[in-house]
């Protein structure tokens, strides 16, 4: 396979190419974007996805920052790349919308080819042929500016019959969570801590609902102590969830995600005795989630 | 650089089925498996040469050709090269037929219309999951079928003698300078074309298909299978004294592990009489 004078990487099959970022094509060009964007939007997040019993769940928090200044608190970093998986990704909000396009582009146009959905096993690999495909560009990047993109594919491979994780490193490295003993994986600058909960509370067939809280806790968590993740309490988690044998990826109500952020909190407020507890209103929509009643102080 | 006219291609269409032959390459299915079998003729090829794996490990997918074997090869380091490309995106477990044949497909258009001489192989491709034969004609076509599949045997067909047809059409053929009406001898020409193809083939067809309907794919295993197929050779594809047939037999249980393997049946006068039809499928296939 050589590399082609327009930027592509010249591949048997006149359609399927696996097209260098645009952005990215030279190293001059590169040098010349990373010293124009020094102050680039840099995605602080915190993404986890994990097995529970029949089934693949995927969570995210809300918050797109750029150094300490918050771009949005809105965005919702999961999507669909078919309707039994998922995509998450922390790094560069520019690398992450490439790659994702770049990826939803080569399924549309292997699934023609072959005449067949691709089970997320495929797309896993696809992803990681896109992203070894750029690893010049994105190892350079990701030397100046820490890391570029780093995605997460989850979702359940309805040819085997199981869930499948993939999380890959920012130079291509293609890993199956599955396949591990822990099968789960967070992403971002809050992963970390999320990986800690995980570590601490994850099992193997855990029931849909714990799954539910455990991923919320795990956000929570991270929210509280990282500053690129936004506070599960405000922001209401994004939790997607496919389950064995259902058609399509389900998400879990903002409202939902709310309540149990919040019941969360209020039992960990209560295990440690902190007076807070008394003045937090537990049913999140029924007013501010976060501000007691007035005169009596102890808004959070 | 070749001017291809219609006149050339036609041509090359007429060659091509002339090098593909008058034998017969004939497919059966049966649950998780699919026996092929054709003539072997030790003069002109080693065995095992006419048949292989695609995605070698998987026992999925298997293609078959019969033809002018200088021609196999392109064909199969095409193949190579777009199952290599697959397996490195996608896996090769998800490797189809359809994807294949597309891409052999505008091999064999590519060779046509830019090449002196078409590929003269007519290629089966058979997919033991979904029970389906994709054949792939020298001229780029792709027909689906599925039970079984009967491909070749052109030479079955009766040559356009000239002295056989229309006289109108006798005297166009033949280069009259009574010929103005080019396009009325071109359809009579591809109407007698149309009737001559399958010719051979048709008997073949319909005694396969009695005996697929008799019994059905979930009904046959791999000796019933191997027997009909060696049958069916046996009636309609009756080798020389110097050949002999070589029968291969791909298949994919889900409890057990692949197998594929080819066989020679040696051809004794008894069997010629068709009085020791027999073909067993060895155990040791499934000891992999």
């Amino acid at each position: 396979m050589d590399y082609v004078a327009d930027g592509t990487k010249e591949i048997i099959g006149r359609s399927l190419k696996i097209p260098m970022l645009g952005k990215l094509k030279t190293t001059e060009h590169m040098v010349e974007r990373v010293r124009a964007s020094s102050k680039a939007v840099r995605s602080g997040t915190t993404i986890v996805a994990f097995t529970f019993q029949q089934g693949v769940l995927m969570a995210a928090d809300r918050q797109t920052s750029a150094g300490f200044h918050i771009w949005s608190a809105e965005t919702v970093k999961i999507r669909n790349v078919s309707s039994m998986s998922l995509w998450g990704a922390a790094g560069l909000v520019a690398c992450i919308q490439e790659i994702y396009d770049t990826l939803m582009l080569l399924i549309d146009g292997f699934e023609n080819h072959l005449e067949k959905k691709l089970p997320v096993s495929a797309q896993g690999k696809l992803l990681n042929q896109i992203l070894q495909a750029n690893a010049a560009g994105l190892t350079y990047l990701g030397f100046l500016l820490g890391y570029v993109v780093v995605p997460i594919l989850a979702g359940w491979d309805t040819e085997c019959d199981e869930p499948k994780i993939f999380s890959y490193d920012d130079i291509g490295g293609i890993y199956d969570m599955t396949e591990c003993t822990n099968q789960f994986t967070t992403v971002g600058s809050g992963g970390e801590i999320a990986k800690s909960i995980l570590h601490d509370r994850w099992e193997k067939d855990m029931s849909e609902e714990a799954a539910i809280r455990l991923a919320i806790r795990a956000l929570l968590r991270a929210g509280s102590i990282d500053i690129g993740t936004s506070d599960a309490l405000i922001a209401p988690v994004t939790l997607f969830l496919v389950r064995r044998g259902s058609r399509a990826a389900v998400q879990l109500s903002e409202q939902s995600a709310l309540q149990i952020a919040h019941e969360i909190f209020q039992g960990d407020l209560e295990g440690r005795k902190d007076p807070r507890k008394a003045f937090f209103i537990s049913d999140p929509t029924s007013g501010s989630p976060t501000s007691g009643s007035e005169g009596e102080g102890g808004a959070i | 650089m070749i001017i291809q006219t219609p006149e050339l291609i036609e041509q090359k269409n007429q060659d091509a089925r002339a090098r593909i032959g008058k034998h017969i390459l004939v497919g059966v299915s049966y649950p998780h498996g699919v026996v092929f079998g054709r003539t072997f003729n030790q003069r002109f090829h080693t065995p095992h040469r006419w048949s292989w794996q695609i995605a070698d490990d998987d026992f999925y997918l298997i293609a078959a050709a019969i033809g002018d074997f200088g021609d196999f090869g392109v064909i199969k380091s095409g193949m190579n090269a777009h199952e290599q490309f697959l397996t490195d995106m996608v896996g090769s477990v998800h490797i189809t037929c359809n994807g294949l044949a597309k891409n052999i497909r505008s091999l064999f258009i590519r060779t046509r219309e830019e090449g002196i001489q078409n590929l003269a192989v007519d290629l089966v491709l058979y997919d033991v999951r979904k029970n389906m034969f994709w054949y792939l004609n020298d001229r780029g076509r792709v027909y689906t079928f599925s039970d079984f599949v009967v491909v070749g045997a052109d030479a079955y067909q009766p040559t356009l003698d000239s002295r056989k047809i229309d006289p109108t059409a006798a005297a166009i053929l033949s280069g009259s300078p009574h010929t103005e009406d080019s396009g009325a001898v071109r359809e009579l020409i591809t109407r007698i074309a149309k009737f001559a193809d399958g010719l051979g083939k048709k008997a073949v067809i319909q005694y396969l298909a009695e005996k697929t309907t008799q019994h059905t794919y979930e009904n046959r295993d791999s000796a019933f299978v191997a027997l009909l197929v060696k049958d069916t050779l046996l009636q309609y594809d009756q080798p020389s004294q110097s050949e002999q047939f070589e029968l291969v037999v791909m298949e994919n249980r889900p409890e057990k592990s692949g197998a594929y393997f080819n066989t020679i049946l040696e051809l004794t006068e008894e069997t010629r009489q068709k009085r020791a039809l027999r073909f067993t499928v060895p155990d040791y296939v499934y000891q992999a």
